[in-house]
């Protein structure tokens, strides 16, 4: 029996709908690869070590890790091992060859210190994989009269918290795309 | 609107679709060193062959914890028969092997030891084997600058030998098993 042409038009229509929704989700799939991710790796100073105690360390780390994730930050991780947490020191060149290896475009340096004067001071440094140092934002807590450093990281985290805001979506704090809503087309409706 | 308007339309749609994906493939090609043409053959690369590497980061007996990973880097080409099948920079890693059990522990290890795990080239792990025993090397400037600060000549030395491995130094690892690998350009 012959068809009408409009008619088998017609039963063309879901087919090219549905390569339309395969063509739209590989172009959303490819820009959620951004090559605008940092790569977070963190060292403890020698004066940390002597005075404090490693949990101190590890804990700023997860805390400014964990309050970027949060604010939606383009963070690699390593598919060859865990964060870099370490108080040997590894050079910012042989950071930003695991950087670019992990396929990030900045590194994120985290230092954990104890000056004599204060608790704790968390420093973030961005470098770009030049070896430029892009921007650095640091903040530390005295508390003279604490007996310990139970308030340091808090009130560190504010100070950071700060200092960072205004660097989202700016190189090193590139935000993640946000992943495309679905279509109808996707939804199986024609 | 007709049916015959509808294809027309999704078609133009799908067409502008592809269009955007090759403009934004283009755009987001990360900066990747051209790796020259792409390999057309493959050969095989032998297990014992001997890598050369050479530390990533500094090593000492004060901070490194057993099972912690540890940077290195491969020093030299892989070659064979000639032909390059790992270029110089790749990444390699390691364990501690003999180091402080814990964190927490203030004294550091009277032994210092790594053992070289994998080497990383492109969508490859390579496994390796070998080790790297601290050659007791006393770190002269800590001694001295610990002496001072605490006032007690000689406090330091009774610590035992405090082992550093420099970011540098070189070691060997060995291929642990045949792995086909494609030719790579000069």
């Amino acid at each position: 029996m012959p068809i009408s042409a409009p008619l088998q038009m017609r039963r063309l229509l879901p087919y090219s709908c549905l390569l339309f929704a395969v063509h739209f989700f590989s172009l959303a799939g490819a820009f959620a690869q951004s090559p605008n991710g940092s790569y977070i790796a963190a060292f403890r100073t020698p004066k940390h070590v002597t005075i404090s105690k490693p949990e101190v360390f590890h804990d700023a780390v997860e805390e400014v890790a964990r309050y970027l994730e949060n604010k939606n930050v383009d963070l690699v991780s390593d598919p060859l091992r865990s964060r870099i947490e370490t108080q040997d020191a590894i050079s910012i060149d042989s950071l930003l060859k695991i950087a670019r290896d992990a396929g990030a475009s900045y590194l994120l340096y985290i230092v954990a210190d104890r000056p004599m004067a204060q608790w704790l001071k968390v420093t973030v440094q961005c470098y770009d994989l030049d070896q430029k140092m892009l921007w650095q934002a640091s903040a530390g807590y005295t508390g003279a009269l604490d007996v310990n450093s139970k308030k340091a990281l808090p009130e560190i985290m504010k100070k950071l918290e700060k200092e960072l805001a205004p660097r989202f979506n700016h190189p090193g704090l590139m935000l993640k795309k946000a992943p495309a809503a679905p279509s109808p087309a996707a939804e199986g409706r024609p | 609107m007709s049916p015959a308007r509808l294809v027309l339309l999704s078609t133009v749609a799908m067409l502008f679709a592809l269009v955007c994906e090759n403009l934004g493939a283009q755009a987001l090609t990360p900066r990747v060193p051209s790796t020259g043409p792409r390999p057309i053959q493959t050969i095989t690369l032998r297990d014992g062959t001997e890598v050369n590497l050479k530390f990533a980061q500094k090593l000492t007996s004060q901070g490194a914890v057993v099972d912690q990973p540890v940077e290195l880097v491969l020093s030299d080409d892989v070659k064979v028969l000639d032909y390059i099948v790992i270029k110089r920079g790749a990444r390699v890693l390691g364990t501690v092997i003999a180091g402080k059990e814990t964190e927490k522990k203030r004294l550091e290890s009277k032994t210092l030891a790594i053992r070289v795990d994998f080497l990383h080239a492109g969508e490859y792990k390579i496994g390796l084997r070998g080790e790297k025993v601290a050659e007791g090397k006393r770190n002269k400037d800590a001694m001295v600058a610990g002496t001072i600060l605490l006032g007690i000549p000689g406090l330091i030395a009774t610590s035992g030998k405090h082992f550093v491995i420099p970011e540098g130094t070189p070691l060997k690892a060995y291929v642990d098993q045949d792995i086909e690998l494609p030719v790579l350009s000069n």
